[in-house]
């Protein structure tokens, strides 16, 4: 549409401009999300943890399956695929966050970009993925969202989860 | 398109959504732009699809069609890109239209009938045809409420 009205109302501050930032994207189901490099404290491959998850049976939170236990606290191991509903992939990675209790269980690592513009989240989102994503990270190819590392499990959720925790792991 | 001659309060742009015709504030319109790449990821707001990049901007895309005439648009050639105010804070919005739009100008719109619902403003008087007038901002509030990805509890 060419030409623009002439006159439009009052404009209101615009919003906060980009910010840089190393990433790393991985991909889960065919979906590449993106998490601050610096929030991944290791990646480790499924295999290896073998000897040190713990199945957690509990059926509140369908996405959390296993714990890690990591200097003496306990990590719950996140399926992101499960979490997002996305449909059933073969996780071979997780992503140890730092200073949170709370793994990834990814397909795959697509890209570690050193810095990557990240824009705010749009106002337009207005549900949960407010408290998942700290943006969207823009790439030549696509717009990939940043999840943020205490997005997925609420205080809330740690509560409720370390209860069920309590009544009993079984070693893998 | 016609072009904007007269008054800017009595500007609107006449989009298409399939086989029905809306109008909005020409002043809250930015762009008619043809249809870009839409980047999707996981989210539980109704109605807003994904995301285009337009000038190294993330514009959201909200499907208004589906809350208004019942159905998606299967197929869409543009998308207008109006601005949102939120609060102090205003940002654009990407609405797949059907076909190209229409300025008009000079055109006075009449009140909305009891019957129709809030997020219409008034009605356009055009050859005829009675067409409604988008208040956007009560539309994106009159979306059905989010629901989370299935089986995971909120």
């Amino acid at each position: 549409m060419s030409g623009a009205p002439q006159a439009r109302a009052k404009s209101a501050p615009a919003v906060a401009g980009p910010r840089q930032e190393p990433v790393l994207v991985f991909v889960v189901a065919g979906t590449q999300l993106a998490i601050p490099a610096g929030a991944v404290h290791e990646i480790r491959s499924t295999d290896s943890l073998a000897g040190e998850a713990a199945v957690l049976e509990q059926a509140d939170f369908p996405w959390v399956r296993h714990t890690l236990e990591r200097g003496g606290t306990m990590q719950y191991v996140v399926s992101v695929g499960a979490f997002f509903g996305l449909p059933r992939s073969r996780p071979s990675l997780v992503l140890v966050l730092r200073s949170v209790r709370c793994a990834l269980l990814v397909d795959r690592i697509e890209r570690m970009d050193a810095l990557s513009t990240i824009y705010a989240l749009p106002r337009a989102f207005q549900g949960e993925e407010r408290r998942w994503y700290l943006g969207l990270a823009l790439f030549e190819d696509g717009v990939v969202p940043m999840l943020n590392p205490e997005g997925l499990l609420t205080r809330e959720h740690l509560e409720r989860l370390d209860a069920r925790h309590l009544a009993g792991a079984v070693p893998v | 398109m016609t072009t904007l001659t007269e008054s800017v309060e009595a500007a609107y742009v006449l989009l298409r959504l399939g086989e029905q015709r809306f109008a909005v504030p020409a002043e809250s319109v930015d762009e008619l732009t043809g249809a870009s790449q839409l980047h999707k990821f996981p989210h539980t707001t109704p109605l807003v699809e994904g995301v285009i990049v337009r000038r190294k901007r993330v514009v959201p895309v909200r499907d208004i069609a589906s809350l208004l005439t019942g159905r998606a648009l299967r197929m869409h050639r543009f998308y207008l890109v109006v601005r949102r105010r939120y609060g102090a804070v205003e940002e654009p919005e990407a609405i797949p239209v059907t076909g190209d739009c229409e300025l008009l100008s000079g055109v006075i719109a009449f009140p909305r009938g009891d019957q129709q619902p809030d997020y219409i403003s008034g009605n356009l008087e055009l050859a005829g045809e009675q067409i409604p007038l988008l208040d956007l901002e009560k539309l994106a509030a009159a979306a059905p409420q989010a629901a989370g990805p299935a089986g995971r509890p909120v």
